[in-house]
């Protein structure tokens, strides 16, 4: 096929670069309803998507088609060529041939063990009954090349899992919810987090809202992900080309900063990191780059197109967040003169929004401490701005790997809102 | 062989007693038209073109997807799936029915030039851009996509084109360091003419945003408000739209299980769901588990009545079945999900809500919403909060705005529905996936809730 479409590009002059990538997918998918095996799929999936480039008056433009059978070749390329020469920006060029790095993405495990591991481990715990749960077993393989030489590929697993435990205690029933994607099955670490979820369900049998008010509160877990997509967005190629960036490069990127300052690195080459790849969706080498350094803003990460527009040099994706961890130990970030809120589960993320940084999520679990008093709450909602809110901030001693974040396991922040009672 | 007569034949291969065989076909292909201030854009929406195969004996399900339309291949996959699974004495009524659906469009989307459609999102964004220096960007985007659609269970066999075109503006102002933004959504199942946006609406999206740079935090507690059908529809997708999907009932997931014929909101609460509404953009003429489309009334006066069903959830509950078996696409198995969900409207007229309401707030511009269906918790996240007092706006705005609460209290709290109604477009997950077109909607309501 691919020798097919290539053929067809190269009748058609007008078309002054391309790209293909070839994509094939197969995916493997068990549903369970309580114990039961609910439901079991099995998943092909092939297709090419070619990008053609056309240069028209110092411009240049593209656009992406999905070819799936050969008959589709000619009338895609036509269709693409009309809506390339209509979508003119300004000129930037595809990466050349080059050496791209080795990282590990790949590695099969054996998920009807795993799902009897699960099964087992669910039977050990009392007073809670598995409600549902799913495991996606995914295997991609891509093969890319250009109009400048570059023909290379990689294949890459991922697993996707996620499981709802139902406590109960007399009429009354509270569920835990855990969603994870990981590139290894062994990721998953069963015997740890079927505990930890089974006790936020019962944790979340007896509960009562938050106080309203500002309050010190720790974030941990798989929730401190929801801090950092404006961060991200705001050091982009993209908003900087744009200039609707609220921050500049080689400064501070937030006006005061106590206690510890944010180093962010962007690494796309972590291994087994849900957002490692060897190259971009141009071919671009992809880099571990600091971004954010003892908090300043060091580096712009960008694809090609924007780094050609901004002549800066491409860093390919940003792949998975990557932070040092910091000196406090979790049990000291927890201690507080006055009631501090660790929260470990929102109902939906915090839902930041990349332009404002505004968040704002309602909490599904979390605990109140103080005075050496737990109480668990449910309930109300926290809401502040990342741009403000890491002005105080102290990450946890204690690192964790969740996928696509390798960072502290806790971040306490200070002074945020919080409606409740 | 036609692409119907492969789904009927596959199915037939694959009866077996006590087992419900059905195979779906899908090809989805859309176009992107984008342009903001330094760029344009316009491509196609990736294509999705496969076939699932599916054999259902009451208990279990068992499925074989894939991209390759080859009935020799695939007739293999059929008799293996035949094979594995075990039969038993599960049935469900025989319909033969032969019918073939497409969305009717008033401007047949393929019928406008991309030049044309170019030109149409370019022309939006120039009339907003230079309206204000503030205004740092606009980005304006058209979207088309035909979805077909063929299902067969060996006896019935339907098939649908569905057309659904959106348009999306966004408006982006800074001032300092100070930054906002407003946008506005029009989808429908329908064509070209949902392009139709006076410039009277886009004047509104451009001073909204604008007037939001002003906008400040409200302080957290319980409101009197009216919200727009917009909120108003969120909250009628989350209270009760994801609790009642009644595979959550099997899973034992939803609270609202134990409230079935009891009262669960005022007497003025009326919710449905709806997948025959024309051209609302989450409709469809039949679900992916070839169930004719028709109307679920889930609320009655305040009464829980009827739950949203999959082929699962009938039948494991034993309980009416709806047409709400979907899937966000042949990779994905079938769920019970949302079409159109909405409160039915009321018979107050809205200036007159507005100026009964002594002290409270004005909500408009959802940006979106979650649920909690076991512990019937609810968050909708909206842009804008108008300070009213005295039945008058004060001109005071508040912005973000997030109302949480428990679903009864909310749904006990509304007092009033407006004569107005109007359906919003959308995409709806179940969880953090699975993603399918909806619509959401209703009057304006009046009620109380905690806001943030």
């Amino acid at each position: 096929m691919i020798e097919k479409i290539k053929s067809a590009i190269i009748k058609n002059k007008i078309i002054s670069d391309w790209k293909i990538r070839e994509i094939e997918e197969d995916s493997k998918q068990y549903y369970f309803i309580k114990k039961d095996k609910e439901c079991e799929k099995r998943v092909f999936d092939k297709k090419y998507l070619l990008t053609i480039y056309v240069d028209k008056e110092g411009k240049r433009g593209e656009s992406t088609v999905t070819i799936q059978t050969e008959d589709d070749i000619e009338k895609k390329i036509e269709s693409a060529i009309i809506d390339a020469s209509m979508g003119l920006n300004p000129y930037y060029s595809l990466p050349e041939k080059t050496k791209y790095p080795e990282v590990k993405i790949k590695k099969t495990g054996d998920t009807e063990k795993f799902l009897d591991d699960f099964l087992n481990t669910m039977k050990e715990e009392k007073g809670v009954k598995l409600s549902a749960a799913e495991l996606f077993q995914n295997y991609r393989k891509i093969r890319f090349l250009n109009s400048k030489g570059i023909d290379t590929f990689f294949d890459e697993t991922s697993y996707y899992f996620e499981f709802v435990v139902i406590a109960k205690s007399g009429k009354n029933e509270a569920e835990s919810h855990i969603e994870m994607k990981r590139r290894r099955l062994n990721d998953i670490k069963i015997k740890e987090i079927v505990p930890e979820v089974v006790k936020r369900a019962k944790d979340s049998l007896k509960t009562s809202l938050p106080k309203t008010g500002k309050f010190n509160v720790v974030i941990s877990g798989e929730e401190v992900l929801s801090f950092f997509s404006p961060i991200i967005f705001h050091t982009s190629g993209n908003v900087h080309y744009k200039k609707e960036s609220l921050i500049e490069r080689g400064k501070e990127w937030i006006k005061e900063c106590y206690y510890d300052r944010l180093t962010l690195i962007g690494n796309a080459i972590l291994d087994y990191g849900n957002d490692s790849y060897p190259f971009d969706e141009d071919g671009v080498p992809n880099t571990r780059k600091v971004i954010i350094e003892d908090g300043i803003f060091k580096n712009i990460w960008s694809s090609k197109k924007y780094a050609d527009y901004l002549s800066i040099k491409p860093t390919g994706d940003f792949g998975n967040i990557e932070i040092p961890k910091g000196k406090t130990p979790f049990k000291e970030l927890i201690k507080d003169e006055n009631p501090i809120y660790h929260i470990v589960e929102f109902s939906a993320g915090l839902w930041p929004d990349d332009y404002t940084g505004n968040f704002g999520g309602e909490i599904r679990l979390g605990y109140e401490i103080y005075k050496g008093k737990v109480k668990t709450i449910k309930g109300g909602s926290i809401r502040g701005n990342v741009f403000s809110c890491f002005s105080k901030t102290l990450f946890s001693k204690e690192e964790q790997f969740i996928g696509s974040y390798i960072g502290p396991k806790a971040i306490k922040f200070f002074d945020i809102t919080i409606a409740g009672g | 062989m036609e692409i119907k007569e492969i789904c009927r034949s596959l199915a037939y291969e694959m009866s077996k007693k006590g087992v419900y065989p059905s195979v779906l076909y899908q090809y989805s292909k859309g176009t992107f038209v984008f342009t903001d201030k330094n760029e344009r854009r316009i491509q196609d929406i990736p294509t999705l073109k496969g076939i699932v195969l599916s054999v259902f004996n009451g208990k279990e399900t068992d499925e074989y997807a894939t991209y390759d339309i080859d009935y020799n291949k695939i007739l293999k996959e059929a008799k293996r799936l035949k094979e594995r699974i075990k039969g038993g004495n599960f049935s469900l009524p025989i319909e033969n029915i032969e019918s073939d659906f497409k969305t009717e469009c008033e401007i047949e989307p393929e019928k406008i030039s991309i030049k044309e459609k170019l030109e149409l999102v370019e022309n939006f964004k120039e009339k907003m851009i230079k309206r204000d220096k503030r205004i740092v960007n606009v980005q304006s985007a058209y979207i088309e996509s035909e979805d077909y659609k063929v299902f067969s269970d060996g006896n019935k066999t339907l098939s649908q084109s569905i057309i659904r075109t959106r348009v999306f503006l966004m408006v982006q102002v800074m001032e300092g360091n100070i930054v906002r933004w407003n946008y506005l959504i029009k989808g429908i199942e329908g064509g070209y003419e949902v392009t139709r946006i006076s410039d009277e609406e886009l004047e509104k999206l451009c001073s909204v945003a604008l007037e939001l740079l002003g906008a400040k935090k409200i302080e957290p507690g319980f409101y009197d408000c009216i919200v727009d059908p917009s909120v108003s529809g969120v909250i009628a997708h989350e209270a009760f739209g994801h609790g009642v999907e009644m595979d959550m009932f099997v899973k034992g997931r939803a609270k609202a299980k134990e409230y079935l014929l009891k009262r669960v909101g005022s007497d003025v609460v009326n919710i449905y769901d709806d997948p025959t509404i024309k051209g609302a953009f989450g409709s469809y003429f039949f679900d992916d588990q070839g169930t004719i489309a028709k109307r679920t009334h889930i609320v009655q006066n305040g009464i829980f009545k009827n739950g949203l069903t999959d082929l699962l959830s009938y039948t494991r509950l034993k309980t009416e079945r709806s047409a709400n078996g979907r899937r966000e696409s042949f990779k994905r198995k079938v769920y019970a999900r949302m079409s159109n969900t909405f409160f039915g409207k009321g018979d107050k007229k809205i200036e007159d809500m507005i100026t009964n309401l002594e002290n409270g707030v004005f909500i408009e511009r959802v940006e979106g919403g979650m649920e909690d269906p076991k512990g019937w918790g609810m968050q909708v996240n909206a842009l804008i909060a108008r300070d009213v007092k005295g039945g008058k706006f004060t001109g005071k705005i508040f912005s973000p705005i997030i109302i949480t609460g428990y679903v009864p209290d909310i749904l006990m709290s509304i007092t009033e529905c407006s004569d107005s109604f109007e359906l919003d477009s959308g995409g709806c997950g179940k969880g953090h996936k699975e993603i399918v077109p909806v619509s959401t909607g209703g009057p304006h309501l009046r009620l109380k809730a905690r806001l943030e």
